[in-house]
């Protein structure tokens, strides 16, 4: 083989990993998840306050994976699935939560304690809880870096189904409760009972795909 | 002379800058992970020798290299350059140069294991008896797909997410997975220990003074394993003995209520169930 032609093997080489490289790049730099804003107000004394309303789901029903847990969240009246949402910074961000899945449990019963919210603490159905019976959480709202967990007491499981479409009586639980933000940053949360059924320890699928068990809190 | 003078002025060149080097790694550098801890300040100490000697023969090949390409590279004729080939004094130089360090490095690895004791493994039941400050602090790590969170069992089996430890005292992790392997990296203690569930992996480190402790995940293990981390205001600290038992009566009473919630404390937690 002549010089050149190895030359020009290699250089065709090199040339075709670039295009795969800066193709990859290009995909990355252009997933781009729907970023929810919930609404805020101002109250008489001027705190800024931010309204999240989410609910929390068996199966979502529609999309992609139809089968799949997850989270959605109240926009124009509508339940739109997207867990990447914008809050304000030094914000109270008050949010109640709709759990219409089932009771599952904890892997740890750590997650059981509600830690990081205003006073420690969560109502649900109007009942002010600091912690609970492990075994109830169907899901939890966690982020880490906040310091921040809330489980989420799910229905009994004689009361499936967990969805919102199927759910003939719309049974569910409420809970609410309030966090605070602080300067710009954006971090993760992520739900810690390993929900994603059909998947081994529970971790996969939906645990792990942003939109559904996890997401983000840009705070700007 | 005039032979000689083209080893001299490069040798001379070299010495200059491996000293600013050599200065520059013990006095001004920082080279990680620190002096936080005994084991932290023996790779730091270890980090700091292999750079020097690395270093030093890097500049060493780099300038001489260089110095005879500029000398030399307008001689046609190879033949022509002084003391190119069948240099003995050159070749024995070398040699033995390069033995010497390769026996330097040998002898200080041996004598660096050879100065490692092991703690006794104490095992918390034994150690319930009392947590007085003669032994280990026991603190177990419990990794989980994404965070860490640790218990204590010498003080009633609380768990917290955020790690505390005191100064002046044998740090003993216990160091377990919920589920998929993880690693516990606690980067300003010098410690990197495998969490794998169904096994107990223990490390040891004795905090010579106060710091800051950032923790991060060093096995992929996940979506989220880039932020399974404790650093910035989730990050560990070690404390004065004071502040730690400051902090163990706040947490007791914090963390308490939720005992009752948490096992019986064991050495190792396998996964339950294993699908949904």
């Amino acid at each position: 083989m002549s010089s050149g032609r190895k030359l020009a093997i290699v250089l065709g080489s090199f040339l075709i990993g670039a295009i795969c490289l800066a193709a990859y790049v290009v995909i990355w730099l252009s997933y781009n998840p729907e970023t929810i804003t919930p609404p805020s107000s101002v109250n008489s004394s001027g705190q800024l306050t931010t309204h999240l309303e989410i609910a929390t789901v068996g199966s979502i029903d529609f999309g992609v994976h139809p089968s799949w847990v997850a989270y959605l969240i109240r926009q124009h009246g509508k339940w739109v699935s997207s867990t990447v949402w914008e809050l304000p910074a030094h914000s109270l961000i008050k949010v109640t939560l709709f759990e219409y899945d089932t009771q599952t449990g904890l892997r740890n019963p750590f997650m059981s304690m509600v830690r990081g919210t205003v006073g420690d603490d969560m109502t649900v159905n109007g009942k002010t809880v600091r912690y609970m019976n492990a075994n109830y959480p169907a899901h939890t709202f966690s982020v880490p870096q906040m310091g921040i967990n809330v489980p989420l007491e799910g229905i009994p499981q004689s009361t499936y189904p967990g969805t919102i479409s199927g759910n003939p009586h719309g049974e569910h639980e409420t809970i609410t409760f309030s966090f605070r933000t602080y300067d710009p940053e954006t971090v993760r949360w992520q739900c810690f009972v390993p929900c994603a059924a059909g998947y081994l320890f529970g971790n996969g699928g939906p645990m792990q795909t942003v939109g559904y068990m996890d997401g983000y809190l840009k705070i700007v | 002379m005039s032979h000689r003078r083209h080893l001299i002025i490069p040798a001379l060149i070299w010495a200059v800058l491996a000293v600013v080097l050599d200065v520059l790694l013990v006095l001004v550098l920082h080279l990680p992970p620190g002096y936080a801890t005994t084991t932290a300040s023996d790779q730091t100490v270890t980090g700091q020798v292999f750079s020097i000697i690395g270093g030093d023969i890097f500049f060493a090949v780099v300038i001489f290299g260089l110095y005879f390409i500029m000398q030399f590279s307008r001689y046609p004729n190879r033949e022509r350059v002084p003391g190119a080939r069948n240099n003995l004094p050159v070749q024995a130089t070398w040699l033995s140069a390069s033995f010497v360090l390769v026996m330097f490095a040998a002898g200080f690895g041996v004598i660096e294991l050879e100065g490692q004791t092991s703690p006794s493994l104490v095992v918390p039941a034994s150690a319930l008896a009392s947590g007085a400050a003669n032994h280990p602090l026991i603190v177990q790590v419990i990794a989980q797909q994404w965070q860490f969170t640790y218990r204590y069992p010498q003080y009633g089996g609380f768990e917290t997410q955020q790690l505390r430890i005191p100064v002046d005292r044998l740090i003993q992790f216990d160091v377990t997975s919920l589920d998929v392997t993880h690693q516990f990296w606690a980067y300003q203690l010098g410690i990197k220990l495998d969490a794998n569930s169904g096994v107990n992996n223990v490390g040891y480190a004795y905090v010579l003074k106060p710091t800051v402790i950032d923790v991060r995940c060093g096995e992929l293990c996940g979506l989220w394993h880039g932020y399974m981390t404790d650093v910035g205001e989730q990050a560990g600290k070690a404390l004065s003995t004071a502040s730690f038992n400051s902090w163990l009566s706040y947490a007791e009473s914090y963390y308490g209520p939720e005992e009752s919630q948490l096992p019986k404390f064991s050495l190792t937690y396998f996964p339950q169930p294993l699908t949904y």
